[in-house]
């Protein structure tokens, strides 16, 4: 099974498919699965190792492929890997034919925008690479300004500010929307000064906090956490975090389920 | 007839279950992602349970 996952990611690699990996495990088999996949540990070029805060027996046990909007494309087997192709990335890649700009495309259809400074280098030089990368950096620029005008339209609830936070960043790396990026930066403090606002921000950083010790191979941190997870919940009862700490603390209240 | 009302309720089960996971997941690098980071790409999620 890890042969066929390292071939794919080989071949992610290869032909630059803007698709993630997420393999899921416990976190007493992590360790061991690292050193059995030797697969980097990469958003971009490997995978993504993650553990899922469900009791095992919910843990779907179908391998699944989620499209662009994070919706459900259908259930595979491992094998079909080898033939899948990811759908396309709204920030096109068409006419890019230089390897070299092919690759800083694949880096921030990936998320990773700060090939983006790559980018803007790029498209200062003649010839081949300059051409295609002032397509590129035009392209990457009309993807930002599209997000930045859709996210404007949003209130900002906990998720706005959450996303909005990556955005800002996101911006600040173009030297078209820098300034764009610290308006929306100063524009999330500001919303984040209001009182219930602040509280869903302050309990989801703690909520986190706790999660690497509820699904830590040791049973004293994850009873730190079922403590930690229950003040949490007494503290913040109305807050999207405080509650999900309320069911995390049930979680870990309940009899293993491994 | 019986069947597929049994089926159709295993794959609503199914995807329920999987639209759960993908937000449940942690990331062993640290970052507290959520599907929004992966804005554009398709996802491929293995669960990894040590039968290979």
């Amino acid at each position: 099974m890890i042969d066929v996952v390292r071939q794919f990611v080989d071949r992610k690699n290869k032909e630059n498919l803007p698709v993630q990996v997420v393999l899921v495990t416990d976190a007493d088999m992590l360790k061991s699965l690292k050193d059995l996949a030797r697969i980097p540990e990469d958003a971009v070029t490997g995978v993504l190792y993650a553990s899922s805060l469900l009791p095992h027996k919910r843990l779907y046990d179908h391998d699944a492929f989620y499209g662009p909007s994070g919706k459900i494309e259908g259930f595979g087997k491992v094998s079909t890997l080898a033939t899948f192709t990811p759908a396309a990335h709204p920030l096109s890649n068409d006419g890019i034919t230089n390897p070299a700009v092919q690759k800083a495309w694949f880096h921030l259809a990936c998320g990773d925008w700060a090939a983006l400074t790559q980018v803007a280098s790029q498209a200062k030089k003649k010839g081949e690479v300059g051409d295609q990368a002032k397509i590129l950096l035009e392209r990457a620029e009309a993807y930002l300004t599209a997000r930045k005008v859709a996210f404007e339209k949003r209130t900002i609830d906990l998720e706005a500010h959450v996303e909005g936070t990556k955005l800002a960043d996101q911006l600040a790396r173009s030297s078209a929307h820098k300034e764009a990026g610290k308006a929306l930066s100063d524009k999330l403090k500001s919303a984040a000064k209001d009182e219930q606002l602040k509280a869903e921000i302050v309990a989801r950083s703690a909520y986190f906090k706790l999660v690497p010790m509820q699904i830590s191979i040791k049973p004293s941190e994850q009873e730190t956490a079922k403590g930690g997870y229950l003040q949490l919940a007494k503290k913040y009862p109305d807050a999207i975090y405080g509650r999900k700490a309320k069911v995390a603390a049930d979680v870990l209240s309940a009899s293993p389920e491994k | 007839m019986r069947f597929a009302f049994l089926l159709s309720l295993l794959m609503l089960a199914s995807v329920a279950a999987a639209s759960e996971g993908l937000n449940s997941l942690v990331f062993h690098d640290g970052f507290d992602r959520t599907p929004a980071d992966f804005a554009g790409q398709s996802i491929v999620v293995i669960p990894f349970n040590g039968k290979c």
